[in-house]
């Protein structure tokens, strides 16, 4: 695929980086030398100097074959005019980051018109995998399948919990599971496990299951907390306000502290039901006196990583039940995991997710239906496919196909209901049917199969 | 320095290298010679020591700028002494120090000869010999590059140390890919250039030699009086015009293949290499019209010899030792500007030539008026000063080498007391191009030098080949600091 990214930012350089591995033909734009010079010396793209709205600049760069032409520049209006000008000297699809939250709750009426196939905002995909976060707190992350009909979520083994040093049969036998152990994460490694599999301390599993499941697994486990109903913001970013919106929804308490003045006023206008406090998130008794120790959850936005991870550990110290921590920069997040801060929220990441289902969904059109993608660690990712007329599978039993090294079926939602997958489960016409593979790309159903 | 991953891709070199000698040991079974000795035992050394090196283990897989200029340079190093033992086995070249130096010259696609008789070498030998041109013209590492998939991250360190010119850019998205096209291009315009010689009344195996010569813009010949041995006007410009053609930028064909002609055609550099050419044959017939039958015999002998020095070749048709000064200065001008940045040509690329008369200018105008906001612009956009300052010092170390390499040389008594030859040698050395003035003048070789300039000379061609920075950064102490 020939993919035109404009805009070297922290979101492009992720781009860039994903889609290398994902084996597609780059060119990057910028007006930068620097900033272009490091991106083609580091990865396997071309790069050109220039603006992205200049029409030369945009030959250069091959627009008029370019599959995917995406704009990630700093500035909103920039993004969605280059998309405009790349679509009408022939790009196939235009997706443009737009982050500026007025532009972004109209682009959903404008995007047609603008012939935008993607506006994408990084600020509000990390808002919603905070929010998914917070609503299973007794895990480390969490995605959501065919709906919310079932969840993808991330638990980590520590000293005290019961099903460490076990094979995983003996621990389905034992609690009854009604799930399957789709992954587990072993230091820098990674194990699609079978059955005789032994969990150790300090492990990371995941599991797909319905949310009830889930739950009552936690209870067993001694695990559960209950869901978040007061939440304590540090940092009134953009992050926060998407965030705080769709928490006071649902009547969770929310208090943000930021330190600007006009910012604080800002947000208490347009989200009058949240505690907007004046000060500097850094100071410990400003922090105490507000009761962060009492609240539910602590999540930590400001601009600044160092920051974010020294409230975040004080929080845990002070005994927060869930602490989530935003962290921007890809070599901090696994040395901030190492500190035993457990959910790290990086915005960066879940974008690229994003927009690569968005682009690996485009490319299968013809194929099955691809519902979500989310990549669980560099080599893995987990895949939902609805069931289409031409999965060679249909309508045969589990044990009579023959599925890929490294893959696992972890889970069918049919009409709405969660149904583990055995030996005997039949694939039918519009399953939705979530894989799970190492080591390989999946566009379609098919390509699991031998 | 990551030394694990410098010796893996120096193996797959290795392996390479072993893999291009089964070409002259077939010619050798071909023509029935009791050569194929000369070839298999390099090609048992190279795949034993290819092999051992390329099982090591590689945990990090990324490559800095640092990490490719080191590969180049020993890839070039270490592909010249293996190389050279294939004329040593066999006697055809019975001195290793004499075998190194034409194998470095053919690599290096200089040209320069040791030999005097070079009709006395086997048919094998004499493959090897221009192979080695063909090989060196378009670089061994990007060969790597075109056929071995997935390389790590910063394969673009070893792309852009082992291409020559000032800018290196790929030609598409991927580096891979790239590469497959600079050689696609490549081979096609051998084929073509074979065919058009074997019209010409040449022989299969003369024409295939002369266009690897003139592919990589070597200069060995396959007789001992270069192309004048044909005595073929038809033959004398195919060459010609070919040599002109292999020393244009790579990136214009690609711009040719896909249809963009008009950017092509705005190519500065192409057009000022094309002025250059004309320019100077024009004034060297004008110059040796006095010397020739007529206008058109000083014409055809000017235009061989022109394209042949600018294209940094160095076939000859005429011993240009005994033209007047003016055309000898003009030839030595050439040598040292040399073709254009991604060809196959060398010297100091007629983009620097052009990005240094620019900031030239720019700076006598800031004298001029000092309060002036001059920006010079080179191919369409602004040059930065950064591109400006790196031309800038590459034209001192550039300097400064043929300073040093002519002082090293001149310790010879060989030359006794003509340091217009060492001068010359130096330059057409550094600058790939073969024969210079008076002693190594074309009718002559460097068979008379000793062997401590003869391997200054060599270390010339290498790092006139490499553009100077693989080889300076290779040597200095501060690179294998940890």
């Amino acid at each position: 695929m020939r993919i035109i990214i404009i805009g070297v930012g922290k979101v492009g350089t992720t781009l860039i980086e994903s889609f290398v591995k994902e084996g597609h033909d780059i060119v990057v734009v910028d007006l930068s030398e620097t900033k272009v010079a490091n991106a083609v010396n580091k990865y396997d793209v071309n790069g050109i100097i220039g603006g992205g709205l200049e029409r030369s600049v945009l030959s250069d760069a091959g627009v008029e074959s370019a599959d995917f032409f995406i704009a990630c520049t700093s500035r909103d209006e920039t993004n969605v005019l280059c998309c405009v000008l790349a679509k009408k000297l022939g790009a196939k699809r235009t997706i443009a980051r737009v982050r500026d939250p007025q532009y972004f709750k109209e682009m959903e009426s404008l995007r047609e018109y603008l012939g935008l196939d993607l506006a994408f905002n990084p600020e509000y995909r990390a808002a919603m995998d905070i929010i998914n976060v917070l609503d299973f707190p007794s895990a480390k992350s969490v995605e959501s399948f065919a709906g919310g009909k079932a969840l993808l979520v991330e638990f980590y083994i520590s000293a005290a919990n019961s099903i460490k040093d076990k094979p995983l049969m003996e621990v389905a036998a034992q609690y009854k599971c009604k799930f399957l152990f789709c992954m587990v994460k072993r230091e820098d490694k990674v194990f699609i496990p079978r059955g005789d599999f032994v969990i150790h301390e300090n492990d990371s599993v995941y599991i797909i299951a319905t949310e009830s499941e889930l739950k009552a697994f936690c209870k067993k486990l001694k695990i559960f907390k209950s869901p978040v109903r007061s939440v304590f913001i540090i940092g009134g970013s953009k992050i926060a306000y998407y965030l705080t919106s769709e928490l006071v929804k649902n009547g969770v308490a929310v208090k943000i502290i930021e330190n600007d003045k006009t910012r604080c006023k800002e947000l208490s206008e347009r989200i009058p039901e949240a505690t907007i406090l004046f000060g500097d998130g850094t100071d410990q008794n400003i922090l105490r006196e507000e009761g962060l120790k009492t609240s539910d959850a602590c999540v930590t936005l400001t601009g600044v990583d160092e920051e974010n991870v020294i409230i975040s550990l004080y929080a845990k110290m002070l005994g927060v039940g869930k602490v989530v921590t935003k962290v921007d920069r890809p070599t901090v997040t696994d040395m901030v995991k190492k500190f035993g801060l457990d959910t790290v929220v990086s915005p960066r990441n879940s974008i690229a997710n994003h927009i690569i289902r968005f682009v690996r969904k485009e490319l299968s059109e013809k194929s099955e239906g691809m519902n979500a993608l989310y990549k669980l660690h560099d080599k893995v990712e987990a895949v939902e496919f609805t069931v289409g007329g031409d999965f060679s599978g249909i309508n045969k039993k589990l044990s009579e196909l023959k599925i890929k090294k490294d893959t696992l079926i972890g889970g069918i939602v049919r009409d709405g209901e969660f149904i583990l997958p055995v030996g005997e489960t039949r694939f039918l016409l519009g399953d939705r049917v979530i894989v799970v593979a190492a080591e390989r790309k999946i566009s379609a159903l098919n390509d699991m199969l031998i | 320095m990551n030394h694990r991953l410098v010796a893996n891709v120096l193996g797959k070199v290795m392996l390479i290298e072993a893999l291009l000698m089964i070409f002259p040991l077939f010619v050798g079974i071909y023509y029935r010679e009791n050569t194929y000795l000369n070839y298999l035992l390099p090609m048992a050394g190279l795949t034993a020591a290819g092999t051992a090196l390329s099982l090591i283990k590689i945990k990090d897989r990324s490559i800095y700028a640092k990490e490719g200029f080191v590969i180049v340079a020993l890839a070039w190093i270490i592909m010249s002494l293996v190389g050279a033992t294939c004329f040593v086995i066999g006697g055809e070249i019975p001195n290793y120090i004499d075998a190194f130096f034409e194998t470095v010259s053919g690599f290096t696609t200089t040209g320069a000869s040791i030999l005097n008789n070079v009709e006395t070498l086997s048919k094998s030998g004499m493959f090897w010999r221009l192979f080695t041109h063909w090989i060196g013209g378009m670089g061994v590492l990007v060969f790597v590059l075109a056929v071995i998939p997935a390389s790590g991250s910063g394969a673009m360190h070893i792309f852009k140390a082992e291409s020559p010119g000032p800018s290196s850019s790929k030609l598409v998205g991927k580096i891979r890919n790239t590469a497959q096209i600079l050689y696609g291009i490549y081979v096609i315009m051998t084929l073509i250039e074979t065919i058009l010689l074997c019209t010409g009344g040449l022989n299969l195996y003369e024409s295939l030699l002369n266009s690897f010569s003139t592919a990589g813009t070597g200069g060995f010949g396959t007789h001992n009086g270069s192309i004048a041995y044909y005595n073929s006007v038809y033959v004398e410009m195919v060459i010609a015009v070919f040599m002109f053609l292999f020393g244009v930028n790579f990136n214009v064909y690609y711009l040719f293949i896909i249809g963009n002609f008009s950017k092509a055609f705005r190519n500065r550099e192409f057009l000022t290499y094309f002025a250059i050419v004309v320019v100077s044959t024009l004034i060297i017939a004008i110059n040796i019209l006095g010397m020739c039958a007529d206008f058109s015999a000083a014409l055809r002998y000017s235009f061989f010899q022109v394209t042949s020095i600018s294209s940094t070749t160095g076939f000859a048709t005429a011993d240009f030792n005994t033209w007047p000064a003016l055309s000898k200065g003009i030839l030595l001008v050439l040598t040292v500007v040399g073709a254009c940045g991604g060809s196959t040509g060398g010297g100091m690329k007629v983009s620097r030539v052009i990005v240094l008369c620019k900031s030239g200018a720019a700076d006598i105008k800031r004298m001029i008026n000092p309060r002036a906001v001059i920006t010079v612009k080179n191919e369409g956009s602004a040059l930065t000063s950064e591109t400006e300052q790196n031309v800038r010092s590459y034209f001192i170390l550039y300097m400064l080498f043929v300073v040093a390499v002519t002082l090293l040389v001149s310790l010879d008594a060989y030359s006794g007391g003509d340091i217009l030859s060492n001068f010359s040698a130096t330059l057409a050395c550094i600058g790939n191009v073969g024969p210079g003035l008076n002693l190594v003048g074309p009718a002559s070789s460097y068979a008379g030098y000793n062997w401590f300039s003869k391997l200054s000379l060599s270390f010339a061609m290498l790092a006139g080949r490499l553009e100077l920075f693989p080889i300076i950064i290779l040597f200095t102490p501060r690179t294998w600091k940890k």
